[in-house]
């Protein structure tokens, strides 16, 4: 029996290092066949800190929020007398616990080994077959098959654009240079999204293994993986899989004995957003600033040090060893017509369960928000997702049937993206949330461009004003003026994806726009100075919300309802939260 | 590379499709795309786009900068949407441009007179350039200097958040006073006439300013006025003692000056009617018949005797009639008009006069200094009070005046306090004469209520506004009757001279364009940046100035203006001009003419206003001596930091912070100071702002547009072209000149900004005579005269043995070839030479010359550098070898010095001093080893080859053997190759050496580039400065091209006696007796053979032209000054051998041209035929006719290089290893760079000891 407790960043941020070091302390008192481990993130960030129990004979038991103090109880009844604690258990290999649904809607093949195994120890990897796909491609030698298999899965590439990853290799592959590269871009930016970074934690040799499949499949003898410096764990799990790997022989100069060449390197960016754009990411690797150029020549043509270059996103080479395994049937059997396997989201917002999950392809919007994730907190109304992040942009409630297929998300205007999934309720204020991302993306614009540098900022301050009350009629035309000129006179993603969460907002939810500018009301209560304090029958006078009130605007006696007087409310909301009768309304 | 056909703009082209589509345009004459980012010499970058284009199928434009052209490509460059879309980036950036583009002065002024220009101008002591420039907006500027109401200074003028505002208006009348005092004063050049014709009815401001900028533009013009003479309200409406009418008809005297016929006493209405114009043929008509109807007072009995209308009394005081005025006046109004009354009717000797004002004095429109000075004249003014009614005394007459207290209630419409009668403060005041002065109105209805027959032509009506004034396009000036147009207070009602001056100019324009093309056309609309617009503008943003307050306009005193019309004004002293223009705190761009950002948004009519937002706002950084950094006014086209990285390879420049903060800064520093900047100033000639600027050794630096003439660098062998930017007859500043082939418009520090010498203070201006032991000061006719005389009766005495000339290698060809003409014939000598190729003759091998040009290092695939620091000795040469690197040539560099172009080398075979001769036999050797017969036919190397073992080879060069294999591995590898050397190198090296370099070279499959130190050394040898041969390297001793030569010159030139001893030699023996030194100074010069110094001194007669008052031209007999680069025409020869042609930009220094000196002297000589010219282009014409290696030179392209097939030197091939040498320095026997050196170390050395200024 074995305990293993869930240390990725986001178990470590909930605390699963006192777990693990509680548990470590207890395990002198426990009977010899049960031990303690690490192991990856399994997803279920919403019961962070996690510990498995996994018997002997394979059956898991997956305990949620386990904080220090109910390891005893978890030593002593299942570890000790062999009994479950149902009301900790969120999901078990045996089909119970409260979150199953979580788990058993989900097909994993980029996340097979997130929580399973330990990512700081290579052979745990090569137990669950590791490096096996490696093996097979390289003692087949050949390289023009594999890249056919890759084409024949149907996989694309899962950092966003979704462009066939087994064409990209082709190009790379055909394309003359003295020398070739492969990198892996694990520079993800979009706020909210912890894809990879939870892969490369959970599982950073499958990646590895992807990225020498990669070389092999062009004629590189050399990676480089451009992972943010802000991932500390994920930098220091890839270095030990690097220097187990090449310890093993599964990298370096002569992988497996086969005389294959391959070597991988780390470069850690310095947290700028345009670096995952891939032009700017190869510059920043050469150590100039990350600006992209134009294209073509594409990487796979002319990419590092002017060199034939195929860069793939993590979750991509983290397919790859699956696929050769399985073949690309198995592959191309899950998803719809275009896309093919799974896509891993973090799901994120107003949603019960948060967190990584791996879906087919096909699933729709609905069955993520309320089957995986179990609908919306509180019980409010679904209003929008967003996806994508900040390229991305907001597919509404009524479309909520749509798929999960790169055309089929492409048609509504947001984009499949490399994963972000941000689920929003009746109160959230849509001009707000293009806001937010166009904040997000003006700022990390890498100035180049004159309309996305000057372009987005003119259409933050047009939104910002808009939130704030200032709104000025001509506003919204003069938003989708910029938004196409931004989007139409740009040089890379950045740029040209930046208006998209202004454009799918104004799309699906231009009266909120409207309610702002026209009516200077916010339909969702969230931009403050469009908000209006009033109290309510409900009011007793129990002046707990005139003592809160600092800019002194509440009057009323004990015991008789208050009055707001609006010229003196600074809208700070103080006495809507101090209330405890619902009496403050706030419109 | 792969020819493909596509069409842009419907026109099918043909291209190679590694070109972008803006180059293809560009290349087929498109060359409306604008770009900001884009620069030929560098990697496309695409960051502006401004150059989109729609290519069919696309689903957006595409950057044309940075798009490769592709078979079946369908481009389109302009349509709706592409204009759209340029105008947006435009306005984008301009929505983030904290900068002014001019002076909030110029904004302010309706004439839009370029007053920062003027007054820079000024400064500098250009009089009649500012006049120039004032009279290119406002052809009245000494009446302007006099009555203006100065927009400019009181809303426009900065300096008044600091104190008080610049004094434009005294400056300007300043100007204009001097110039109408001149004998000859500033004429404008007048078009020739083009058979149209325009009448303009009324002289007044509007009207004359009207007639001349129709003049300018060849119209013949008649200006009708139906007053006895021309001036309107300037001569009937404005007094004597405040613009003396005599200042007035000089100035209407140019104006007329220019063909413009005036007839007067001619009244439109009465004498002639607008259709009557038209009947006889005026193609347009411009009414411009002022305002000159008095307004009423609109109270009871006003029109009792002794009320008069205020400008009618003016009126009838301008026609010099008798006015019955006495006792009290009391003047109504508050205006300039009621200012004048009072001070005309004070002048009249009237008892008191009162004026009466409505509002406070704060609201009076009239200027305040009038008011002050009606006040100190005794002029007494009751503000707050308004008249009620006329009062009259017994006789019927006015006796005086019911008024009444006001009070300022609200601000209305126009943001003036309207004033309100309070009620029950009625008071009286006596008077005996009432001036009405309120307001004036036109009398232009009376004209087309239908009582005037025929007015109009048949079927036209002149709209009249509610105002009663006529009715126009704002813009064009345009009428509601076809072909007339009107401006000034007719249409305005009563206003400003200076903007009837405007209306005028504005409306000249606009006819121009009506009569011309049928339709009329607004003058183009300028889009300026503002800080303005972005937010106040406060103390804390203005730059360092002068600390000086305003110089007050010298007045005459009060007691001296008393019954006298005497101008009170007394104009400015010289003293108070250069104090006063040192006040002006220069808030213009000095990139405003050449700012590519600008005349975009002009081209595309973009709206500063559209996206205005917040902008960012940047500290002006002018800490480097020679640039100010102002990134307020960057485009983020990021050009200057790729030139700098891409070119030159210091990367001084980069962006730094992300997104709207973006922002181009030193690299890693603070301050440019504290990078690896080189001061190539290549940054600020790609900048398409101001955000990059030279500061200009000027005291005020302009900007002015100026005219650019191109020319070349007189500093190293690379030949750059230059522009050389020229205001009047100053030299302003050099510029890039693109289009030289290989040097692509690149230059370095010294052409840049090496060009203070040209129009320095310390040239040497006259010619000098020795009197004694001193020189003195003497006419270029007595100089030569004196020297002629000498020289004759010297060289009747002397051998030719005995006499030399001495010429510098930076002379011009023509120059130099005068100059040994003159030795020949008229010193009937062979002696000419360089002193300072005379010192490093023996190291010459003047048969080694280039074979390769700049544009064949740019398509090398190798470079074999040869201890040559390039980036030093040949910026331009180095550059083109680091794009050359880009595009993946290898360079190996072979010496014993690190330098830049050894680090920047793939390769370096770092040899033993004196040892790189031996490194490139080992080379040789190696590869010969991998190719074959490379040494075949080369029996001397071959010889010296084979008699080197590896070990001797090692040891001698001290070049490891392995890295020599190397070195041959890459050169065996590589088809296109360059030899680069420097002939002139400082190491050692002898002609053994070089001719060894040469032969290796062929050998090697190289090309060679031989650089020079010097501009024209290769030019000194090729006209035959050099006693063993004529120009065209021609035998002197015999021969048919001796012959030829001969029949051509009409001169027998073997009769001189053949080049007997070494120069050098003769001078070490002191057998030089008459000397001619044309811009060298070996006295000067630190290094030069101290026996050679003796020998030179040592002659009787020594002749010395130069530049400047060197050593040696202190030693002369006579001093000669020479004209420099820049002060004339003429061709040198580069490296290359290519033969480019210098243009004369500014007049010499001193007085003439170096031709023309040697020419004169030959005359005085007595060769008045042989030597004379009409122009240095005929010199360079003889030269191609006699001197055979010229023949057939294209020179008017961008130069051409001379066959050296017809080379006819003996080429010596190379027959052994010389011996090691000591190094020789190689001298700057000129001093130019010397110069340089000083002057640019002394700037640096400040800058790096001042405390850092930083300012917005």
């Amino acid at each position: 029996m074995r305990i293993l407790v869930g240390l990725g960043t986001c178990g470590m941020a909930a605390g699963a290092g006192a777990t693990y070091a509680a548990l470590q302390a207890r395990t002198g008192t426990l009977s010899g066949h049960c031990n303690v481990g690490k192991t990856g993130c399994v997803g279920m960030c919403f019961r962070e800190p996690l510990v498995e129990v996994r018997e002997d004979d394979g059956t898991r038991w997956q305990y949620g929020q386990m904080t220090p103090e109910r390891v005893d109880r978890l030593l002593e009844e299942h570890v000790g007398k062999g009994q479950p604690i149902e009301e900790w258990l969120v999901w078990t290999s045996e089909g119970k616990g409260r979150e199953k649904t979580f788990l058993d809607r989900q097909q994993r093949i980029v996340l097979r080994n997130c929580g399973l195994i330990d990512p700081e120890r290579i052979e745990e990897y090569l137990e669950v077959g590791g490096y096996q796909a490696l093996k097979r491609v390289l003692e087949r030698k050949d390289p023009d098959g594999l890249i056919n298999t890759i084409i024949e899965s149907g996989l694309r590439g899962r950092g966003g654009a979704g462009f066939l990853t087994g064409m990209k290799w082709r190009f790379t592959r055909l394309a003359s240079g003295k020398q070739r590269y492969v990198i892996c871009n694990a520079d993800e930016g979009d706020p909210g999204a912890f894809m990879d970074r939870s892969v490369l934690e959970s599982d950073p040799h499958s990646v590895l293994e992807g990225m020498a499949i990669a070389g092999h499949a062009i004629g590189a003898t050399q990676g480089y993986i451009y992972v943010r410096a802000e991932y500390p764990m994920a930098v220091e799990r890839l270095n030990i899989a690097v220097a187990q790997a090449e310890a093993h022989g599964l990298l370096g100069h002569d992988v497996l004995g086969t005389g294959f060449e391959f070597h991988v390197e780390l470069k850690e960016g310095a947290g700028a957003f345009v670096c995952g754009e891939e032009t700017a990411l190869i510059a920043s690797i050469e150590g100039r600033r990350g600006m992209p150029r134009i294209r073509p020549p594409f990487p796979a043509v002319k990419g590092l040090w002017e060199c034939p270059t195929n860069i793939n996103n993590v979750e991509t080479f983290a397919n790859v060893p699956w696929i050769v395994l399985n073949g690309a049937l198995a592959f191309n059997r899950l998803g719809t017509a275009n896309s093919k396997g799974t896509k891993v989201f973090a799901m994120a917002g107003k949603i019960r369960r948060g967190g990584l999950v791996e879906v087919p392809m096909g699933i729709s919007i609905r069955a993520i928000v309320n089957d995986v994730c179990g609908g919306i907190k509180e019980d409010r109304k679904f209003k929008a997702v967003q996806m994508g992040g900040p390229s991305g942009g907001c597919i509404p409630a009524e479309l909520q049937d749509t798929v999960i297929d790169y055309e089929s998300i492409n048609k509504t205007g947001a984009i499949m993206g490399s994963g972000g999934l941000v689920v929003l309720d009746e109160t959230t204020c849509m001009v707000d949330v293009a806001r937010f991302f166009l904040d997000f993306t003006q700022r990390e614009s890498c100035g180049k461009c004159t309309f996305c540098r000057v372009g987005t900022k003119r259409m933050l301050e047009i939104l910002v004003r808009i939130t704030e009350g200032q709104g000025r009629e001509g506003d919204i035309e003069k938003l989708e003026n910029l938004a196409s000129l931004v989007r139409n006179n740009s040089l890379c993603g950045l740029g040209q994806t930046a208006p998209n969460p202004v454009l799918t907002t104004l799309k699906y939810f231009r009266g909120e726009y409207e309610a702002h500018i026209s009516n200077r009301k916010c339909p969702a209560h969230q931009c403050q100075a469009l908000l209006t304090y009033t109290v309510n029958e409900k009011c007793n006078g129990c002046q707990v919300c005139k003592r809160a009130c600092a800019a002194k605007a509440i009057t009323g006696e004990k015991g008789k309802p208050h009055v707001i007087d609006h010229s003196l409310c600074v809208r700070c909301d103080e006495c809507y939260r101090a209330c405890r009768f619902e009496a403050i309304t706030r419109m | 590379m792969e020819l493909v056909k596509l069409y842009i703009d419907g026109k099918r082209v043909i291209a190679d499709n590694r070109m972008t589509i803006l180059e293809v345009a560009r290349e087929n004459g498109i060359t409306s795309i604008p770009t900001l980012c884009h620069d030929g010499r560098l990697e496309p970058f695409a960051s502006c786009y401004l150059c989109v284009v729609k290519v069919r199928g696309g689903r957006t434009l595409t950057p044309a900068c940075s798009t490769r052209v592709a078979a079946g490509m369908v481009v389109e460059t302009s349509n709706a949407e592409i204009r759209r879309s340029r105008k947006a980036a435009l306005e984008l950036m301009l929505s983030n441009h904290f900068a002014d583009c001019i002076g909030p002065c110029q904004l302010a002024c309706p004439a839009g007179v370029d007053i920062q220009g003027y007054i820079a101008l000024a400064a500098l002591d250009k009089y009649r350039d500012a006049i120039a420039l004032i009279k290119d907006r406002n052809p009245l500027p000494a009446v302007c200097g006099r009555v203006c109401t100065r927009p400019c200074e009181v809303k426009g003028c900065r300096r008044t958040l600091l104190d008080e505002a610049v004094g434009v208006d005294y400056i300007k009348r300043y100007l204009s006073d001097l110039d109408l005092g001149d004998k000859n004063p500033w004429r404008p050049s007048v078009a020739p006439h083009n058979g149209k014709k325009v009448a303009v009815v009324g002289a007044g401001p509007a009207g004359l300013s009207c007639a001349y900028y129709l003049a300018l533009r060849g119209y013949k013009v008649s200006m009708f006025e139906a007053q006895p003479e021309a001036g309107g309200m300037l001569r009937y409406g404005i007094p004597e003692y405040r613009l003396p009418k005599d200042v007035l008809d000089l100035e209407i005297n140019q104006i007329l000056d220019l063909g413009v016929q005036l007839s007067t006493n001619v009244q439109l209405g009465r004498d002639f009617t607008i259709a009557s114009l038209k009947q006889v043929g005026y193609d347009a008509v411009f009414l411009g018949i002022g305002a000159w109807d008095s307004s009423k007072m609109r109270v009871a009995d006003e029109d009792s005797p002794g009320v008069l209308a205020g400008i009618e009394f003016l009126r009838q005081f301008g026609l010099k009639r008798r006015i019955d005025i006495h006792g009290r006046v009391l003047v109504v109004g508050g205006g300039n008009t009621a200012i004048d009354c009072a001070r005309t009717a004070l002048r009249l000797g009237v008892a008191e006069v009162r004026l009466l004002y409505r509002r406070t004095r704060t609201e009076m429109p009239a200027n305040q200094t009038e008011i002050a000075e009606a006040e100190h004249e005794g002029v007494k003014m009751d503000f707050l009070a308004a008249p009620v009614r006329v009062l009259r005394g017994e006789n019927g007459r006015v006796a005086g005046m019911e008024c009444i207290r006001m009070e300022l209630g609200q601000p209305d419409q126009s943001g003036r306090r309207s004033p309100k009668p309070v009620r029950g403060s009625e008071f009286r005041v006596d008077c005996d004469f009432v001036l009405a002065a309120i307001g004036q109105g036109t009398r232009v209805k009376e004209l087309v209520d239908g009582r005037v027959p025929n007015f109009l032509p048949l079927g036209e009506s002149l709209s009249l506004t509610r105002w009663q004034t006529v009715e126009v396009n704002e813009r064009t000036f345009e009428t509601t009757v076809d072909g007339v147009f009107s401006g000034g207070d007719v249409v305005t009602g009563a206003a400003t001279a200076i903007e009837a001056i405007a209306a005028g100019r504005k409306a000249a324009y606009a006819i121009d364009r009506y009569v011309a093309t049928g339709r009329a056309e607004p003058e183009p609309v300028e889009v300026y940046s503002r800080k303005d617009a972005y937010r106040k503008v406060d103390v804390e943003d203005l730059p360092p100035g002068s600390a000086d307050g305003r110089r007050g306009m010298p007045v005459l005193l009060p007691a001296e203006r008393a019954l006298s019309f005497a101008e009170v004004e007394t104009g400015y002293s010289g003293e108070d001009l250069r104090r006063e223009t040192a006040r002006c705190l220069e808030c213009g761009c000095t990139a405003l003419f050449t700012c590519d950002l600008r005349r975009y948004a002009t081209e595309y009519g973009a709206d500063v206003q559209t996206f205005m937002g917040e902008a960012v706002e940047h500290r002006v950084d002018r800490r480097h001596p020679l640039l100010v950094l102002d990134p307020n006014k960057c485009v983020l086209c990021g050009r200057c930091v790729r030139i700098c990285s891409e070119l030159v390879g210091v990367a001084a420049y980069g962006f730094v912070n992300r997104g709207f903060d973006t922002v181009v800064k030193p690299a890693l520093g603070d301050s440019l100071l504290d990078t690896e900047c080189v001061s190539c100033g290549l940054c600020i000639g790609t900048c398409p702002t101001g955000a990059i600027a030279e500061k200009l050794p000027l005291t005020k630096p302009g900007p002015w547009k100026t005219t650019r003439v191109e020319s070349v660098c007189p500093y190293c062998s690379a030949g750059c072209r230059l522009g050389y930017e020229i205001s009047g007859t100053t030299l302003v500043q050099v510029s890039r000149a693109a289009g030289n082939p290989g040097t692509g418009g690149n230059h370095c520090k010294k052409g840049r900004f090496g060009y203070g010498h040209v129009q320095s203070k310390e040239r040497l201006r006259w010619p000098l005579l020795r009197v004694g032991r001193e020189l003195q000061e003497t006419s270029l006719d007595e100089a030569l005269r004196y020297a002629s005389m000498r020289l004759k009766e010297l060289t009747r005495r002397v051998s030719g043995d005995q006499v030399a000339v001495f010429v510098s290698p930076r002379l011009t060809n023509e120059e130099i070839y005068l100059a040994q003409k003159l030795a020949r014939l008229a010193l009937r000598t062979h002696n000419v030479t360089s002193l300072t190729h005379l010192v490093n003759r023996e190291l010459e091998a003047p048969d080694v010359v280039s074979t390769a040009s700049h544009a064949d290092i740019a398509d090398a695939q190798a470079l074999l550098v040869v201890n040559t620091a390039l980036d030093e000795e040949s910026f331009a040469v180095d550059i083109a070898c680091k794009q050359a690197i880009r595009k993946g040539a290898r360079l190996v560099y072979v010496g014993p010095e690190d330098n830049r172009t050894s680090r920047f080398a793939e390769l370096h075979l770092r040899s033993l001093p004196g040892g790189q001769t031996f490194a490139i036999l080992g080379l040789l050797k190696d590869y010969a080893a991998l190719e074959p017969g490379a040494l075949d036919d080369r029996p001397g190397l071959s010889r010296a080859v084979a008699d080197l073992s590896d070990e001797q080879l090692e040891k001698l060069s001290g070049v490891p053997r392995a890295a020599s294999r190397e070195a041959a591995a890459i050169l065996s590898k590589t088809i296109l190759k360059v030899m680069l050397f420097n002939k002139d190198y400082r190491g050692a090296r002898q002609a053994h050496d070089e001719r060894l370099f040469a032969e290796a070279a062929a050998a090697l499959g190289c090309s060679v580039l031989a650089l020079r130190e010097k501009a024209n050394t290769q030019g000194l040898l090729d006209m035959g400065a050099d006693p063993r041969w004529l120009p065209g390297y021609v035998d002197p001793e015999g021969g048919e091209a001796l012959e030829q030569m001969e029949k051509e010159l009409g001169v027998v030139l073997r009769e001189l006696s053949p080049p007997g001893l070494d120069v050098a030699q003769l001078l070490r023996e002191k057998k030089i007796k008459v000397a001619v030194v044309l811009g060298e100074d070996p006295v000067g010069a630190a290094g030069f053979p101290q026996d050679l110094r003796d020998g030179l001194l040592a002659a009787d007669f020594l002749l010395v032209g130069d530049l400047f008052l060197t050593a040696t031209a202190a030693s002369a007999t006579v001093a000669l000054p020479l004209s420099s680069t820049g002060e004339t025409s003429g061709t040198m020869t580069n490296a290359e051998r290519r033969v480019q042609r210098l243009q004369r930009a500014v007049p010499p220094v001193g007085g003439i041209e170096t031709w023309e000196i040697l020419s004169q002297l030959a005359g005085q000589l007595g060769y008045r035929f042989k030597m004379k010219y009409g122009s240095v282009q005929d010199v360079t014409a003889e030269i191609q006719r006699v001197v055979p290696i010229w023949a057939g030179l294209d020179l008017d392209s961008a130069g051409a290089v001379w066959n050296a097939d017809g080379f006819k030197l003996p080429k010596v091939p190379f027959t052994g290893l010389g011996k090691p040498v000591a190094p020789v320095p190689t001298l700057g026997l000129d001093n130019l760079e010397v110069r340089f050196g000083t002057w640019f170390d002394t700037i640096f050395e400040k800058a790096r000891a001042a405390p850092p200024v930083v300012s917005l």
